[in-house]
């Protein structure tokens, strides 16, 4: 859980127009058990720098840019089989983008906007009124 | 739209634990593109609305996809195991009397919650079975129907958690005349029909599935039932975190629908913007109530409203924002500055607010005692510029109420005390004839947008100066058109209500959970 300053007092980085994505983190809440608890063992296993966060009922799984769940190594955590497309049941928030749901035994959150083409149309806010 | 006979035995029998990756797409694909089929007795054109016609550019619809390839026997599977986890909680709350657990404190917060969130999913299951008739999208169409569906479910758990509590309290009596007519609501009422009478299923889309269950739903759902829990309402954290596994399916949507939008179109991006733009500043408004339950109404605090906006809000969803959609020509939300300024102050305003009208409210009140001070102050530095001087007069003896009318904006049918209730700053406006008054530039510049839409609607204060409601003085029938009890016995001040000296359960902090 972020402390009271979680993400601190100055946040002009917000509004401002030179946003540089070293703050974002792809992040999981899962509905606190077993299942939860063996995702967070196979998240750890195979992405870098991921962080599991404990808070009543939940935890929270996060990492910088991509976040891999492998259906083997939850399977392997577990001790048991397990649907990957089970994992909806726990999910009760995210940050990112899901780009496969338990398809192919894979679940995958990754930011977009980096491999999106840079020609932001810069558009003037006041040409939509 | 392809024309591949449906053979049911795909669907049957098929093991789904079992299932290749291959036989679940094949299921999603008879199961949503292959439902729809081209009209042949009229035109195209004839079967879409015209009044709800997308004005977004996209080539062909049928490249969009429902990023969780939901087919309908998988829906029914997951959604049959949330609810069977609720249904045995239900049963052994009541069989151990699970809500002598629940302090006193915070069931005045699901007071409040339940017949808000109960009439606003139903206000949701509506919209989105419109999006599901005429989305131009099979993919988004049967997500919709989906989504529809779990509208529906979380109606009917507020239901049954209403209906689990009325033993207990005498808040829900009037519960559907409650959201037609009690100021508090009105709120929500307001905000919800405008979420479902948009011009643009995309725009549904993109209001509902985006900037609420992306950028505000997760506070409510995800935050709060960690306070419910550490103040004995497992109920209601089990059912928080219940419906939210459902918003995040919506919210990949949203994010799908919104990215798909961009990157097909360049023409799309200001009218995206302005939908991004109008909806944040609508749910900021509304769903900032949030913050009275995680400071004011939990005793245990776990998290302040100030983190919830932090984790959720700010980095859950701006930031994502400006990573995904930024590259692609979208700006930061309009108003974000606003947005932002109001996240130490907005808790404090809102509480104080129910507090000086709490005789008209369904839900008690309470000043906060000098441990949720020091917690307050702790939280928030400017805590005591900000509401000090109220609580020091109640604390003296003084009870807080006002008995005057407000001045209420016209839009979002809040009081006009933003950003702070000493020196708010409200803004006027003159249409056809009619002066209103917004307690923002960004309901202002919402009603400028689209005046046609809100010109006709009236706040409660106007109702009552025009005659079609009770006036204040006439308390008894005042209270009778908001739905409530003509004694006032479901709201006032918590230690002087009868609930307070009948309450069995208990009272302040609960110490036996975290």
């Amino acid at each position: 859980m972020a402390g009271r300053n979680g993400v601190g007092d100055d946040l002009s980085r917000y509004t401002s127009d030179d946003w540089t994505g070293e703050y974002s983190r792809i992040s999981v809440d899962l509905q606190d058990g077993d299942e939860a608890r063996a995702i967070a063992v196979a998240a750890e296993a195979e992405n870098d720098d991921v962080e599991v966060i404990e808070s009543l009922g939940y935890i929270t799984v996060r990492c910088p840019d991509r976040l891999v769940i492998r259906q083997e190594a939850v399977e392997e955590a577990l001790g048991r089989p397990w649907n990957p497309r089970d994992l909806q049941a726990l999910l009760s928030a995210y940050a990112g983008n899901i780009t496969s749901a338990g398809q192919d035994g894979l679940w995958v959150l990754e930011w977009l906007g980096r491999d999106s083409k840079p020609e932001a149309t810069g558009q003037d806010r006041e040409a939509s009124v | 739209m392809s024309g591949t006979a449906f053979d049911s035995s795909v669907l049957r029998g098929v093991d789904v634990k079992g299932a290749t990756a291959d036989a679940l797409y094949q299921q999603y694909g008879l199961t949503t593109k292959d439902l729809t089929w081209e009209p042949s007795y009229v035109s195209q054109a004839e079967l879409d609305h015209s009044e709800f016609a997308t004005r977004v550019h996209f080539k062909d619809w049928d490249n969009f996809e429902d990023p969780f390839r939901l087919h309908y026997e998988d829906y029914c599977r997951v959604q049959s195991e949330k609810e069977s986890v609720l249904a045995e909680q239900r049963k052994l709350a009541a069989r151990f009397k699970d809500v002598d657990a629940i302090d006193i404190h915070w069931l005045q917060g699901m007071k409040l919650f339940y017949p808000a969130a109960c009439n606003s999913e139903a206000e949701a299951h509506r919209g989105h079975a419109a999006l599901a008739r005429f989305s131009p999208s099979a993919s988004m169409s049967m997500a919709a129907f989906y989504q529809v569906l779990d509208e529906i479910r979380h109606a009917q758990m507020d239901l049954a958690a209403m209906r689990f509590l009325r033993n207990y309290t005498n808040a829900f009596e009037n519960w559907p005349l409650m959201y037609q007519h009690q100021w508090v609501l009105q709120t929500f009422r307001s905000l919800f029909e405008d979420m479902m009478m948009v011009e643009d299923p995309f725009e549904m889309a993109i209001n509902t599935n985006l900037t609420l269950e992306l950028g505000y739903s997760n506070m409510l759902f995800v935050a709060t039932p960690t306070a419910a829990v550490a103040n004995g309402d497992r109920l209601y954290g089990q059912h928080a975190l219940s419906t939210q596994s459902d918003e995040t399916r919506h919210a990949a949507l949203g994010q799908a629908a919104i990215r798909t939008l961009l990157e097909e179109d360049e023409r799309n991006v200001p009218i995206v913007q302005r939908w991004l733009d109008k909806w944040t500043w609508r749910h900021h408004r509304v769903f900032g109530v949030n913050g009275i339950f995680l400071d004011y109404f939990a005793k245990n605090k776990p998290m302040s409203h100030r983190q919830a906006v932090d984790k959720y809000f700010i980095e859950g969803y701006i930031e994502g924002m400006l990573e995904d959609y930024g590259p692609l020509g979208l700006k930061p939300p309009r108003f974000l500055e606003d947005i932002l300024r109001e996240r130490d102050t907005q808790s404090h305003i809102v509480y104080k607010l129910a507090h000086q009208y709490k005789y008209i409210n369904f839900f008690c009140t309470f000043a906060p005692d000098e441990e949720d001070k020091a917690w307050l102050r702790n939280e928030y530095p400017n805590w005591d510029a900000v509401v000090g001087k109220y609580w020091e007069a109640v604390e003296a003896g003084d009870s807080g109420d006002v008995m005057g009318l407000p001045l209420i904006c016209n839009l979002c049918h809040f009081p006009c005390i933003f950003p702070d209730p000493d020196t708010p700053q409200i803004f006027r406006h003159e249409h056809n004839g009619r002066t209103y008054w917004f307690c923002s530039q960004g309901c202002k510049w919402i009603f400028e947008q689209e005046p046609q839409k809100y010109q006709d609607d009236y706040t409660l204060v106007e109702l009552i100066f025009a005659g079609r409601a009770p006036v204040l003085t006439d308390i008894e029938n005042l209270l009778q058109y908001m739905g409530l009890r003509p004694d006032g016995s479901s709201g006032g001040d918590l230690y002087l209500s009868e609930e307070w000296r009948n309450w069995k359960g208990n009272r302040g902090r609960v110490s036996s959970v975290r």
